[in-house]
């Protein structure tokens, strides 16, 4: 029985404007279930789903979020420690992908990682069963994809499952890349317990055990 | 301390490269050995919801497979093929296979005797999610539970009979006790650079003595301690902070209060509601309210709510859509003026043209807001069932109008889930939107752009959650989880998620009396998490599994034991009035600073401050 070993954990935050589909691409991935009634997301909430990557296994914890700005201030502390951030818009809803840089930004801010130029986001174009209904063409999510450090694109329904499962072991896959390259996302310590500027400089230090 | 943790982070980088030639080996394990079933209990049904009397009929059991031990729970294919689909699909979405490892605890509850009941029980996950309650309908838990036992060592708390924690080898025990003292996990890192330091605010939760006298001690005897000693040394600690209360002044220096000894919680019972005999005798001849027996009326609503039949009614006057003074002429007159009121707030909106709103965004944003959550407010409600719902259209107009009512505030999620028990209740555009105005002076202030006063009702909670339960109030702080964010979907829609439809209803209409004091809604609150502070220490939770947990009570809670309970931890507090420190009782307007509400219309008054 090898059920003790301990499985890695991976964090991910799925942000972007109401109704995109935030909940639906969640329950869509670890429930493989939708229903368009999924209620407003109020407050934060996760649902785990283990993976197996190459023989691993990996705990994908990924956390949905409200979509109304003014309630993205009140969760930060859950922004913390994230390994990856999912960005998500309705490519039938050019607003919501207006709104992409105003998330990322926000999420930066927010969960402050460590080194912002290099954090791993993923975007989502959700609802592509819409096609006719089409706002946004991939190629323009492409190419802000291309501005922001090639972040990963994928075009996908939570409705139909297309290529849901296919992103989100994606994400897992480059995040746990990351995990093996030791980087480190986050600063060491939460703000509570840095005494002072100089502190915090010899704290980062390292150390050397 | 330091030998132990040392020898974890050497062992930790061992297992990592077994782990690494273990999967070879796992993976060719797992494709020849089958998975083994130890043992299946048929006739245990999960309950999806508190309130609902479905259950819905299947096998627990527990197997044995190549990667592990799992406990797993699926519906019993239907005999009768009757079963509607619909039923057969809600017993698919909670069924589950879970890793015993991932166990971190259950509730096992008896039925209370003679009430036909089932025992239950529901295990809680170390992510700190639950699975759904599941009901032995045939047998006794005995069996599953000497079963489990087989795998993982089990013991009840001590606090609380009905909560069963699966035991950690001693090992993990303190390696878990040092993490929850360290979310980042690098105390290691910590004690090599600034030993000291990082004791004192590792450990800042813990009183002035254990600082003193108990921490030099583990960090001078760094050698010879023995692991049993360790966890010794832990449990002392964790007592000590249990036995004494600390908190952190503004300058950030820890200061020992003496626990508050509140009296012994009251018995309370919830009466009946309230029916339409005994609301009607409350009014004079010409349809007003007897001012001199508004508080008794009020109080009747508290302690049992209202029948169903008397909320169209009821709910105006605790709205204050109708004034308690109001005869029955003066409400007609007025009713027919707000009518028109509506109308023409209505026909503003609607007479904005497609081309207009290629030019006013500001508008389209809080339509597109508008639009999308009515679509998904309550659709598993008979009421709002179905597509081309004409109640749907309904909600969307009060919603719509709202917006050109109070511009500035627009819509905020959240609100669809106030204005939509108002509809079902009403069952009238035009009532709704009034009552709904009403209901949005209590609440309004939870959708403000800077969220201050959310913020300011999460402090209150966490004030209050001190005086009632201070263990509760500093393993809180210690997991720094005492902003008291899971707790927000509480306060912003007043436990509307929490509930069933009509519990809320329930709720909300209590609420409204504005009865025993201001705030009742904070207490409620306490009362839920007073409930749970054993399962949440017991697990030892920490941040991300306590907002879990608390989403996880959702639709599992009793409605009525949370009120008796809430107003209960209102009579301990109001009987300490004197002992109290004054902002509590500010909150809850009691003791010398209680102002007395005169007021004709008390619902409107106290709504303010509610």
């Amino acid at each position: 029985m090898s059920g003790t070993r301990k499985k890695a954990l991976l964090k991910v935050i799925i942000l972007g404007d109401s109704g995109v589909g935030k909940t639906s691409l969640m329950n869509q991935y670890v429930n493989r279930r939708f229903s368009n009634q999924y209620k407003a997301t109020i407050g934060a909430d996760f649902l785990t789903r283990d993976v197996n990557i190459d023989d691993r296994t990996v705990t994908l914890q990924i956390w949905d979020t409200a979509g109304q700005e003014r309630f993205q201030s009140l969760g930060v502390a859950f922004y913390r420690g994230a390994d990856c951030c999912v960005l998500a818009f309705d490519v039938t809803n050019a607003a919501s992908f207006k709104s992409l840089d105003s998330w990322r930004d926000e999420f930066l801010i927010q969960a402050s990682p460590r080194d912002p130029d290099h954090f791993p986001f993923v975007l989502l174009g959700n609802k592509v069963d819409l096609e006719s209904q089409r706002a946004v063409s991939s190629k323009r999510a492409q190419s802000w994809c291309q501005t922001k450090g090639n972040i990963p694109y994928y075009e996908v329904s939570a409705k139909e499952a297309l290529n849901v499962e296919a992103a989100f072991l994606a994400i897992a896959r480059d995040a746990l890349a990351r995990e093996s390259q030791e980087t480190n996302d986050f600063p060491e310590f939460p703000d509570q317990i840095r005494l002072n500027p100089n502190q915090q400089n010899q704290q980062n230090s390292g150390c050397n055990c | 301390m330091l030998p132990y943790l040392a020898y974890r982070y050497v062992k930790n980088k061992r297992e990592k490269n077994q782990r690494e030639m273990d999967n070879d080996l796992d993976s060719m394990v797992r494709s020849i050995v089958p998975d083994k079933p130890v043992v299946s209990i048929s006739g245990v049904a999960a309950k999806l919801e508190e309130t609902s009397r479905e259950y819905i009929p299947g096998v627990l059991s527990i197997v044995e497979k190549s990667i592990g031990v799992f406990i797993e729970w699926r519906p019993s294919e239907d005999p009768d093929a009757s079963s509607p689909e619909e039923k057969r699909d809600r017993g698919a979405r909670v069924a589950f296979s879970m890793d015993v490892n991932d166990l971190s605890s259950f509730r096992n509850e008896e039925p209370k005797r003679g009430s036909g009941g089932f025992p239950s029980i529901r295990l809680i996950c170390r992510d700190g999610s639950s699975q759904v309650p599941l009901f032995f309908r045939n047998c006794s838990t005995g069996e599953f539970i000497d079963r489990l036992q087989g795998y993982i060592t089990l013991r009840r708390s001590n606090r609380e009979a009905n909560l069963v924690i699966v035991v950690d080898q001693k090992s993990e025990a303190l390696a878990k006790s040092v993490s929850m003292l360290d979310e980042n996990g690098d105390i290691l890192s910590r004690f090599m650079q600034n030993p000291y330091m990082t004791a004192m605010t590792g450990f800042s939760k813990i009183t002035s003595f254990v600082q003193d006298q108990v921490i030099p001690s583990v960090l001078n005897d760094t050698d010879a301690v023995t692991q049993e000693e360790k966890i010794r040394l832990m449990r002392e600690l964790r007592l000590a902070e249990e036995q004494m209360r600390v908190h952190s002044d503004a300058a950030g220096e820890f200061e020992v209060v003496t626990q508050l000894d509140l009296p012994p919680r009251p018995e309370i019972y919830r009466e009946l509601p309230v029916s339409k005999e005994l609301w009607n005798s409350f009014k004079l001849p010409n349809g007003s309210y007897d001012p001199l027996k508004l508080h008794h009326l009020k109080m009747n609503v508290f302690r049992g709510g209202l029948n169903a039949e008397l909320r169209k009614e009821a709910w105006k006057c605790l709205l204050g859509y109708r004034q308690w003074h109001e005869t029955d002429a003066e409400f007609e007159k007025k009713r027919a003026e707000l009518a028109k009121q509506y109308q023409n707030m209505k026909n503003q909106w609607m007479a904005i043209t497609e081309d207009q709103e290629k030019r006013f965004s500001k508008f389209v944003k809080r339509k597109s807001l508008v639009e999308k959550d009515v679509a998904r407010t309550d659709r598993t409600v008979p009421f709002f069932q179905g597509e081309d719902n004409v109640n749907l259209v309904h909600l969307h107009n009060v919603l719509m109008t709202y917006v050109m009512y109070n511009f500035d505030l627009g819509y905020v999620q959240g609100m669809s889930d106030f204005a939509s028990p108002l509809l079902f209740v009403m069952k009238d555009e035009v009532d709704t939107f009034w009552c709904f105005v009403g209901l949005m002076e209590m609440t309004h202030k939870n959708f403000e752009k800077d969220q201050a006063f959310i913020k300011l009702q999460m402090n209150q909670l966490r004030d209050m959650v001190m005086i009632v339960n201070p263990k509760l109030a500093n393993y809180l702080e210690s997991e720094k989880s005492d902003d008291m964010y899971f707790c927000f979907r509480w306060v912003l829609v007043w436990f509307k998620r929490e509930f069933s439809f009509l519990d809320t209803c329930k709720l909300w209409e209590v609420l409204w009396s504005g009865q025993p004091c201001p705030r009742f809604l904070l207490l409620i609150c306490v009362a839920i998490l007073d409930s749970q502070t054993n399962i949440i220490i017991d697990n030892q939770f920490g941040l991300t599994e306590i907002l879990k947990h608390i989403n996880d009570l959702s639709m599992h809670l009793k409605v009525d034991e949370i009120l008796t309970a809430a107003e209960a931890i209102f009579h301990q507090l109001s009987a300490s009035q004197n002992k109290l420190p004054t902002h509590i009782c500010q909150y809850l307007n009691i003791g010398e600073s209680a102002v007395s509400s005169n007021s004709s219309s008390p619902a409107k008054g106290d709504s303010k401050d509610l």
